[in-house]
């Protein structure tokens, strides 16, 4: 940016209301507008920020307009089955480039479930398919734009931003994908902050608060219209919804700082150091919604906690008291059956029951009511003490765990202990297939001019191994820090690379990985000699880490080199994938 | 409560077992060795109608049995080209085995049993050998997984000789504790007699060859024995020796069943290298000494 740009923004909000005092000398302000920020123009219709892509940066509106659009201009594609494919479609598939990695990142980029029943309303009404398309402008930039705006307008729900607003910080500010795609109304310029910039802005108190109110105000919006579960409530009732329902943050969001020291302790005291969202044998007051983040669920058991699943984004806690209580109008509800604890950080919507009893249950389809809590394991006296009390609860535990996640209790325990929940594209090696011939990793080696990007061993559940390769995260904590930017998350396909041209092997990204799949390696030249730093005559460093193969049309070559097929990719951040691999495991 | 229903389930008991054979996995198994069982009828057909057609049917058995081995040798080199999408590995790796099943009835058409001639009985051994190895190597390729499971927790082979010099290290400070104290020294006696080589030396050949318990069973007995001349301070100190025992005897195993695995490989490719320099000198041989196909 050029330095009168600079002076031109510090005179305007919000840095001009901004105090340079609590920026540090290394990096003020003003630095922080060189270095981390840029101007960008656009024509009207341009697309600013596609919902789905993972965003790296806000946006501030300098002048024009854009509008953003709050329901999905796009289908999301189906998921792939995880079911193992039958012997045709097996072999079929072997001679099919690997593209799944990539696929599978992409459909889980895009947003999930399904759309409202308002939105599909609309859908009905307008249906022309948003088109984009690239053009060369006459300074030999390419842009992407929507076709035929107008209409588009017209037919999708959007809300228009003018000049100081700012957009994009949320997906900026928890690694995660836009929900919303924005588009140029008039010819606009926008000032682009990187997240790293954005994050010391937000040392000033005044411009922290006004981030988070408007992370809090879109969050609630964005997600609430998203949920599965409100599709059926009509504008006034979802008007009414939003507007008693509450966001909180839970946790650290740094989290990775603190996890290894944690991870010493036992692991009931590890339990114990997570915050509590919601206490087993309370009286129910909110359905919880889940925004981004992980959390357990628990119950006491003996001295401990037994966890029964693990949360992530889209899912629910409350609603099989709430919806029991609405079946029973007269008998007295239900406490909360089991705790809920923010693993890390998490954010979450909290809608009051009455307005659950109230305006959704009554809406919602019967196949998608929770069953009758039949068996409780607190009821409104407490504690359930019975003859029948062991088996019974049991029975019904096992129940509510059956239907819940098919998992065995103790691999969810361990996967929730290991973290390994943040994984979309996690290493799992079958060690009733593995012989140990390294194969796997002499073709990664081969691919990545001789050091291989991961190493075969880690932690292991039965005859699961969790290799130490980058699981590309969906809480990419790696990213923090990065002086340079050069880890990043690529927009389309989710994969994490580091960008060795601009990696100055500073250490940050592979000691906040709370997996140590992140190592250092020595900066070699072509003839293979080590790279020394002059002044210190240490050797050069370079993150590296698993890039999934990313830009080669092989696949990754770690997979298709495995000759016993005991290598696979699997999303643990959500059960189902790994449920259906289990089930699918004798075939 | 979480309400994202999953109806489908399996029994959290056996969630990770292996569940046994299914349709499609037979079928797996079934279809290749019917296309085979065909391959093998139709190059049968085609010998016989060589051979009534009174020309030199080796010729066509031969050199179908030359093309397969040719097919069996683009394994090793699909292993080395990673940067080229040509398909899974695994699908090679199956298609190997079945050309290789193939091979063996090529060979019984064109050669039979027994050969008759020093060039020819050379190559029908190396033949035998080379079958023989494939053999094993798939056998120990089976097998491995769950053998290396038994041994606990999965070690990288390179780390394994570093592992073993710990392990013997602790073992050595333990005896050396041990021998500090009157009640406890029986446990340093029996180190120095019994134990000490077994943590310094690498194990022998036919270990290597076939791993087996008796050794680790009979140094815990031994140990297990000196109980009655140690305090309980030194019965403590010799329940860890007993767990330093099983722990190498662990790293061992690994070692072992891993070797085997890449002896085997190695053995199979360097005969099938071998076989093919054979081949070609039994071709030009053939063509040599035959005045007609």
């Amino acid at each position: 940016m050029l330095t009168r740009d600079i002076g031109w923004m510090l005179a305007q909000p919000p840095f001009s209301q901004m105090n340079p005092d609590v920026f540090p000398s290394h990096s003020s302000l003003e630095g922080v507008l060189r270095h981390d920020c840029r101007i960008l123009r656009f024509e009207p219709s341009d697309i600013v920020v596609r919902e789905g892509d993972y965003g790296s940066s806000a946006y501030l509106v300098l002048r024009g307009s854009v509008r953003a659009f709050l329901e999905a201009l796009w289908q999301p594609r189906g998921k792939p089955s995880d079911n193992p494919p039958n012997w045709l479609a097996w072999l079929k598939n072997q001679f099919k480039p690997n593209k799944i990695n990539d696929q599978t990142l992409q459909e889980g980029n895009r947003r999930d479930g399904n759309r409202s029943g308002r939105q599909s309303a609309i859908a009905e009404k307008n249906r022309i398919v948003p088109e984009q398309k690239v053009e060369t402008t006459a300074e030999g930039k390419s842009r992407i734009f929507l076709q035929d705006i107008n209409a588009i307008i017209d037919g999708f729900e959007s809300e228009p931003l003018g000049v100081g607003e700012i957009f994009g910080e949320m997906a900026a500010i928890t690694r995660s994908q836009h929900r919303y795609t924005v588009v140029a109304n008039t010819p606009t310029i926008l000032l682009e902050m990187r997240w790293q910039g954005l994050r010391i802005m937000r040392r000033d108190k005044g411009f922290r608060d006004y981030l988070d109110e408007r992370f809090r105000e879109t969050s609630l919006q964005t997600h609430l219209r998203e949920t599965p579960l409100l599709r059926f409530l009509d504008d006034e009732s979802m008007a009414k919804v939003i507007a008693e329902t509450k966001i909180e943050s839970i946790g650290d969001r740094e989290w990775f700082s603190e996890y290894r020291d944690v991870q010493k302790l036992d692991v009931q005291s590890q339990i114990a150091r997570e915050p509590l969202i919601a206490t087993e044998g309370h009286a129910v007051k909110d359905l919880i919604l889940i925004r981004a983040g992980f959390a357990r669920r628990s119950f006491e058991l003996g001295k401990g906690h037994q966890t029964v699943a693990y949360l992530g984004r889209g899912s629910v806690f409350g609603l099989a008291e709430l919806a029991h209580q609405f079946r029973n109008p007269t008998s007295k509800p239900l406490p909360y059956q089991e705790s809920l604890r923010a693993l890390g950080f998490v954010d979450i919507l909290r809608i009051p029951g009455k307005l659950v009893l109230t305006f959704i249950l009554p809406k919602i389809r019967s196949s998608e009511m929770p069953s009758l809590i039949t068996h409780p394991r607190y009821d409104s006296g407490g504690l359930v003490v019975s003859e029948s009390l062991s088996q019974a609860r049991f029975e019904n535990a096992y129940d509510v765990e059956k239907s819940l996640s098919a998992l065995e209790t103790s691999l969810v325990e361990f996967l929730v202990d290991e973290r390994l929940i943040n994984g979309k594209q996690t290493m799992m090696i079958d060690l009733d297939r593995c012989t140990g011939c390294d194969e796997c990793v002499k073709a990664c080696a081969s691919t990545h001019e001789g050091t291989p990007r991961f190493v075969r061993s880690g932690p292991q559940f039965g005859p699961l191994l969790f290799a130490h390769a980058c699981m590309h995260c969906a809480d990419p904590v790696c990213m923090i820090g990065c002086p340079t930017g050069a880890i990043a998350r690529d927009q389309d396909t989710g994969i994490i690379s580091v960008n060795p041209q601009t990696c100055i092997g500073c250490k940050i990204c592979s000691e906040s990985c709370p997996y140590d799949n992140i190592v250092m390696i020595q900066v070699r030249d072509e003839r293979g000699r080590a790279a020394i730093d002059r002044k210190t005559q240490l050797p050069i460093l370079q993150a590296s880490k698993c890039d999934l193969c990313h830009g080669r049309n092989t696949g990754p070559a770690c997979q298709n080199a495995c000759p016993h097929q005991a290598l696979f990719r699997i999303d643990t951040s959500e059960t189902s994938a790994l449920e259906n691999w289990i089930r699918g495991r004798g075939s | 409560m979480a309400s994202n229903a999953q109806t489908n389930s399996v029994k959290p008991a056996n969630a990770l077992e292996a569940t046994g054979w299914d349709v499609s996995r037979l079928a797996r198994r079934i279809v290749p060795s019917c296309i085979v069982l065909f391959a093998w009828f139709v190059l049968k057909t085609v010998r016989n109608w060589s051979e009534a057609r009174m020309q030199n049917e080796a010729f066509v058995t031969g050199y179908s049995l030359a093309a397969i081995c040719v097919l069996l040798l683009l394994l090793g080199l699909r292993k080395r080209i990673v940067s080229i999408h040509f398909g899974r590995l695994a699908v090679w790796q199956q298609t190997h085995h079945y050309l290789g099943l193939m091979s063996v009835g090529a060979y019984a058409l064109h050669a039979g049993f027994p050969t008759t001639g020093w060039m020819e009985s050379i190559l029908a051994v190396n033949f035998w050998f080379i079958a023989m190895s494939g053999l094993i190597s798939w056998y120990v390729n089976r097998t491995s997984p769950s053998m290396l499971r038994a041994a606990g927790h999965q070690i990288l082979r390179q780390d394994i000789a570093s592992r073993a010099t710990l392990i013997a290290k602790k073992a050595y400070d333990l005896a050396l504790v041990s021998a500090g104290k009157n009640d406890t020294a029986a446990l340093a006696d029996h180190y120095r007699v019994g134990l000490s080589s077994f943590f310094g030396k690498r194990r022998s050949v036919f270990y290597q060859i076939s791993p087996t318990g008796r050794p680790r069973r009979k140094l815990l007995a031994g140990l297990e024995n000196i109980d009655r001349y140690l305090s309980e301070e030194g019965r403590s100190q010799r329940a860890k020796m007993s767990d330093l025992v099983q722990a190498r005897d662990d790293l061992d195993f690994q070692s072992a069943v891993q070797n085997r695995l890449r002896f085997w490989a190695a053995a199979h490719t360097w005969l099938l290298g071998c076989f093919l320099v054979l081949t070609i000198a039994h071709i030009v041989i053939a063509h040599q000494f035959t005045s007609s196909w």
